[in-house]
């Protein structure tokens, strides 16, 4: 197969960013729509500011939760690593 | 829970391919740059050889090129003119 110019080789890779950003775009969208429904409907709330109230308040919560299993991980990690 | 990070590892897939498209433009540009200096190169070497140049400076080539150059170029013959 004959190699392509480096400019047409250019344009390719532009045109797998669009869509790669299209993708990033669409999938931003639907998260914070849906992230935002499944808060409304489960924490019964309508109210926008409240809402944040709300999230801010749990903020601190939620990053401890990621950064302890994210730790439980790693030691997991390192015990089989010592086997 | 493992956190995910969709969005993240897309923005790192569009860097690099950014990057990526960065370095084939690069490394296309160095190479015309080295094509067109090799070019030159042969350009004087043919100039020296065909006019015999070898004892005059640059300023003075330059010279005798100005006194040619609208000689030549109203008489060189189509096939060696530019196209538009």
């Amino acid at each position: 197969m004959a190699r392509k110019d480096p400019l047409s080789r250019a344009q390719e890779i532009e045109e797998q960013i669009k869509k790669l950003q299209e993708k990033q775009r669409k999938y931003i969208e639907r998260a914070q729509r849906e992230i935002g429904q499944y808060l409304m409907e489960t924490w019964d709330i309508e109210d926008i500011e409240q809402a944040k109230l709300l999230i801010d308040k749990f903020k601190e919560e939620a990053k401890k939760y990621f950064d302890s299993s994210q730790n439980t991980e790693e030691s997991n990690g390192q015990k089989t690593s010592d086997q | 829970m493992d956190k995910k990070r969709p969005i993240s590892d897309l923005q790192k897939r569009i860097e690099q391919l950014e990057e990526r498209k960065r370095q084939i433009l690069r490394l296309a540009k160095e190479r015309e740059r080295k094509k067109r200096a090799h070019r030159l190169i042969q350009t004087g070497a043919l100039a020296e050889k065909y006019f015999e140049l070898e004892h005059l400076t640059i300023p003075e080539r330059e010279e005798l090129f100005k006194i040619f150059a609208n000689y030549i170029n109203e008489k060189k013959p189509d096939k060696f003119k530019k196209k538009e």
